[in-house]
């Protein structure tokens, strides 16, 4: 009996023990390599939203809707700043990134990273045709969401007014912060 | 010679017949990209699973087997996940989603315990790909309903034109219940009226 036991036990400790060493080697022959495309990822997401990219340097998210701050810097001069918001939409919080000019102040892009909201109405915020309008607004003033928009306003999603609003309140949120904090004074 | 390739295809369907694997199901069937996404991806952990499976059944005793197969399955899931996500990172952002939900699907298991412990690696290959084209074809076939009718648009693709009104509760959750009732009836309906002619 005891030695019926122990084989068990020896069987599945064996095997336990060569999974696990498979899986640890398959993690060290892939880790860098997924880190690297990750960063690369992140780094393209951040093009998207701000096609002038510089070289970024973290700056103090104030936290709430406000997770991510990223300043970026071409030849020295600030050319802008890249916001990661969290505004509440209809299925739970949206993940935002937004893109702002300095010292131009216009919105240069967004891009949601992630979203819970329901499929064939909200959840269209994340196509081109919705999100591709943010590009080139001007932000001196609050952005505003209509239903028929026209100049500097957004067009609502049909049928998806909440999802539409909190996209825009998430871009409002990054533009009251930066007109606080980096704004030379214009505010 | 291949006839166990064909049986999962209908006969032995996994998810129509055997009723396996219902969960993934639900949650992959929104669209016909991810079905199609979800069968491919299935389709490669069964094939290394009821392998490696069957390679090993000698060394297992038996009262141990569940474990063992459980603790080979997972890692395997784990490692395709890594190299995918390394070496084919396109594959990966299509598919990527859908690996961690092949660890609780329980064809996998089933087809280790019903078949590969007891079967040499050809006939566990083939019981592998023609459970996978099974298991690829009923998502599809779901899927398909759900995206045409919920949407409007196939593949992502428009194709019922802008007239038709999707019935957008198909691709939500309680969609794929519905759609589901209703294939698996048919599927029910074909089969008993063969049965009936054959029998």
């Amino acid at each position: 009996m005891n030695k019926f036991i122990s084989k068990l036990t020896l069987t599945l400790l064996i095997l336990c023990a060569i999974c696990t060493a498979l899986v640890a080697g398959a993690y060290g022959l892939t880790k860098d390599t997924i880190e690297a495309r990750a960063a690369a990822d992140v780094k393209a997401s951040y093009k998207q939203v701000f096609p002038q990219l510089g070289d970024l340097t973290q700056e103090k998210a104030p936290g709430g809707i406000i997770q991510d701050i990223k300043c970026s810097k071409a030849g020295g001069k600030v050319n802008g700043y890249i916001y990661t918001v969290t505004p509440s939409g209809y299925g739970g919080e949206l993940t935002i990134m937004v893109g702002i000019s300095s010292p131009d102040v216009k919105l240069t892009g967004i891009k949601v990273l992630k979203q819970n909201e329901t499929p064939g109405l909200g959840a269209k915020s994340t196509e081109p045709q919705f999100s591709d309008q943010f590009a080139g607004k001007n932000l001196k003033s609050p952005l505003e969401v209509s239903k028929q928009a026209k100049g500097e306003e957004i067009q609502a999603i049909t049928a998806a007014t909440i999802t539409s609003r909190a996209v825009v309140k998430g871009v409002n949120e990054a533009r009251d912060h930066y007109m606080k904090t980096y704004s030379q004074g214009k505010g | 010679m291949l006839k166990e390739l064909t049986k999962g295809i209908i006969k032995e369907n996994p998810l129509f017949v055997q009723l396996l694997g219902v969960c993934p199901s639900l949650a992959t069937t929104g669209s016909l990209t991810n079905a199609l996404g979800m069968g491919a991806a299935f389709t490669m952990v069964l094939i290394g699973s009821n392998l490696i499976i069957s390679a090993i059944k000698s060394f297992i005793p038996e009262q141990v087997r569940i474990p063992s197969y459980i603790v080979v399955i997972a890692s395997l899931v784990t490692v395709i996940e890594m190299l995918m996500e390394a070496f084919v990172p396109d594959i990966y952002a299509a598919l990527g989603i859908f690996i961690p939900l092949i660890v609780v699907n329980c064809i996998i298991l089933g087809r280790a315990e019903a078949f590969a412990s007891k079967h040499g690696l050809w006939s566990s290959l083939q019981d592998a790909v023609g459970m996978g084209i099974g298991f690829t074809l009923a998502l599809a076939i779901i899927a398909t309903f759900r995206e045409l009718l919920g949407t409007g648009k196939l593949l992502g693709i428009p194709v019922l034109g802008a007239a038709y009104h999707p019935m957008l509760i198909l691709i939500l959750p309680a969609g794929a219940f519905i759609t589901m009732g209703f294939v698996f009836a048919a599927v029910n309906y074909l089969r008993q009226r063969n049965e009936v002619r054959h029998g």
